[in-house]
């Protein structure tokens, strides 16, 4: 790690990890949703676009939300 | 497991052990899609158009009932079982594999405590899809997700991980509310589309 830029300002601890934290989680998101798109579209799966894309959009919210889980 | 895998990734490189954790989500999720995929396949060849019916009756009722539950609407004792993620792995398997191994333990959502019930609906439609695909993609995304969600928990957490499981636990009841209202809409979609 080198010294920080001149003018560079640093964030506090809390701002900085709420924002790596919101910045990871909608990442996640973003891939899940890309995933939901490409699989429900390209795909064409029998049952339709709409089940595919809304249940993977459950798996990521489901997915998202067990982080506290053993 | 943020409070398992938060110090042990301080013995190795910490980006390197964050990302075993979710390639080890992502393998354990695609392995179960595979499997449900390939069943999913023969039902199809057994029952042809008329699975994508018995598909909208079963993954409904499943929805309305994990959502009924997670929502505290039914009370009934959750479909789950006790057994979690052995600590012993990183030290019988080694640092990294243990890591990669609690992963793909998490990633298949059903080898360890159900945390919520809208998670068994999962498996469920990507059975009843019949589409190998479909079904790789559900499972593949809460294997990710579920380790994704690990990783920023970790990184946010700095070095006070029991202070950050304290704030986890203290969410567990609006998540699971949340994720019991969102199970409610998406039953809703599916029987509309």
């Amino acid at each position: 790690m080198g010294a920080p830029r001149p003018g560079a300002r640093s964030l506090p601890p809390l701002v900085a990890n709420t924002a790596r934290l919101g910045g990871l989680l909608g990442l996640a998101a973003l891939a899940g949703l890309g995933a939901a798109v490409v699989v429900g579209g390209v795909a064409q799966p029998a049952i339709g676009a709409l089940p595919v894309f809304v249940l993977i959009s459950l798996s990521l919210v489901v997915g998202l939300s067990t982080a506290a889980s053993p | 497991m943020v409070g398992q895998i938060g110090p042990l990734v301080q013995v190795g490189k910490k980006k390197t052990a964050l990302a075993f954790h979710v390639l080890g989500g992502l393998i354990g999720g695609v392995a179960l899609g595979v499997v449900l995929g390939f069943g999913g396949l023969l039902l199809r060849a057994a029952l042809g158009d008329t699975l994508n019916t018995v598909f909208v009756v079963v993954v409904t009722a499943a929805l309305l009932y994990a959502a009924s539950v997670d929502l505290g609407l039914l009370r009934v004792r959750p479909l789950t079982w006790e057994r979690q993620t052995p600590g012993s792995w990183p030290c019988s398997m080694g640092h990294y594999p243990g890591i990669l191994a609690w992963g793909v333990d998490l990633g298949v959502g059903l080898t360890t405590r159900i945390p919520y019930q809208s998670l068994l609906v999962l498996p469920i439609a990507a059975f009843f899809a019949g589409d190998l695909a479909t079904a790789v993609a559900i499972t593949a995304v809460y294997g990710a997700s579920r380790a994704i969600a690990v990783v920023a928990a970790v990184s946010a957490a700095g070095d006070d991980y029991a202070a950050a499981c304290d704030a986890i636990q203290a969410r567990v009841l609006p998540l699971k509310r949340l994720v019991g209202a969102t199970a409610l809409v998406i039953a809703a979609l599916i029987v509309i589309s």
